[in-house]
């Protein structure tokens, strides 16, 4: 990263909290299967005891996978961050193991700027996609943003530097 | 001795069940070590621009990761109490 131009830091956020709303559910759903297993097995620890066995082991097993991927979702989410400079938009797409993202646009690529809030939940609660064109024929993975917090106003901020610049 | 190494197939389950609590907690230092790392390269990617608030990224980072660790240790000592010493319950 240069930083014999000094470049200037806009702003910089993660990406909208609705991302943890799917992973908290499934752990939900899993948790309470997990305890339900649990209990079978204490039910059956004197009459069945392989079947309690069974029971107890996949109980188990499925908690601890429930837990670390839980994690791995929360852990991984939480890396994804959007820096504005006065330079560039910088977007970072990160999960554990997995992958390791960085796309970035410079600012005197930019064409224009365009949001999409699509649906009732993006419209009550204020996120959306945000998509940086910069001159290409199609859409590239790689310039739209998606789950972006208040996106008329990111968009906004990026218009108001690309008229400094 | 013990009503959960009472019988070959209680041993065999014990060894069973404190393998899968090993396996978790080696999941958690990795997952935890390779999380750091990216935070850190985070760190270094905004140290290069001028005025950056990273105090909030530093707390996120520490919170989820005690958190984790907390659940992670939570979960080993309590399924592996009730194993051994309420075995009535589970």
């Amino acid at each position: 990263m240069s930083t014999q131009n000094h470049e200037r830091l806009v702003d910089a956020f993660s990406t909208h909290w609705i991302k943890y709303s799917m992973p908290v559910f499934v752990l939900f759903v899993l948790l309470m299967t997990s305890i339900l297993l649990f209990y079978f097995a204490g039910l059956s620890t004197h009459h069945l005891m392989w079947l309690s066995h069974i029971t107890l082991l996949l109980a188990l097993v499925l908690l601890v996978t429930v837990h670390h991927w839980f994690f791995h979702r929360i852990l991984s989410d939480g890396m994804d961050d959007v820096i504005i400079t006065d330079k560039r938009v910088i977007f970072l797409d990160s999960s554990l193991w997995l992958r390791d993202d960085m796309h970035e646009i410079k600012l005197t690529n930019i064409q224009a700027v365009e949001t999409r809030k699509h649906g009732i939940l993006q419209n009550i609660l204020r996120y959306g996609s945000l998509w940086i064109d910069t001159g290409g024929s199609a859409i590239d993975a790689g310039e739209v943003i998606p789950l972006v917090p208040h996106p008329h106003r990111k968009a906004k901020e990026i218009l108001e530097l690309l008229e400094m610049s | 001795m013990a009503p959960i190494l009472a019988t070959p197939g209680m041993v065999l389950m014990t060894i069973v069940v404190f393998c899968v609590q090993l396996v978790s907690l080696i999941v958690m230092t990795l997952m935890i070590f390779e999380y750091h790392h990216i935070h850190v390269k985070r760190m270094d990617l905004l140290s290069a621009f001028e005025g950056v608030q990273r105090m909030h990224i530093i707390w996120r980072c520490r919170f989820l990761v005690i958190l984790y660790a907390a659940m992670t240790l939570m979960i080993t000592i309590g399924t592996s109490y009730l194993y051994l010493f309420q075995p009535h319950i589970l």
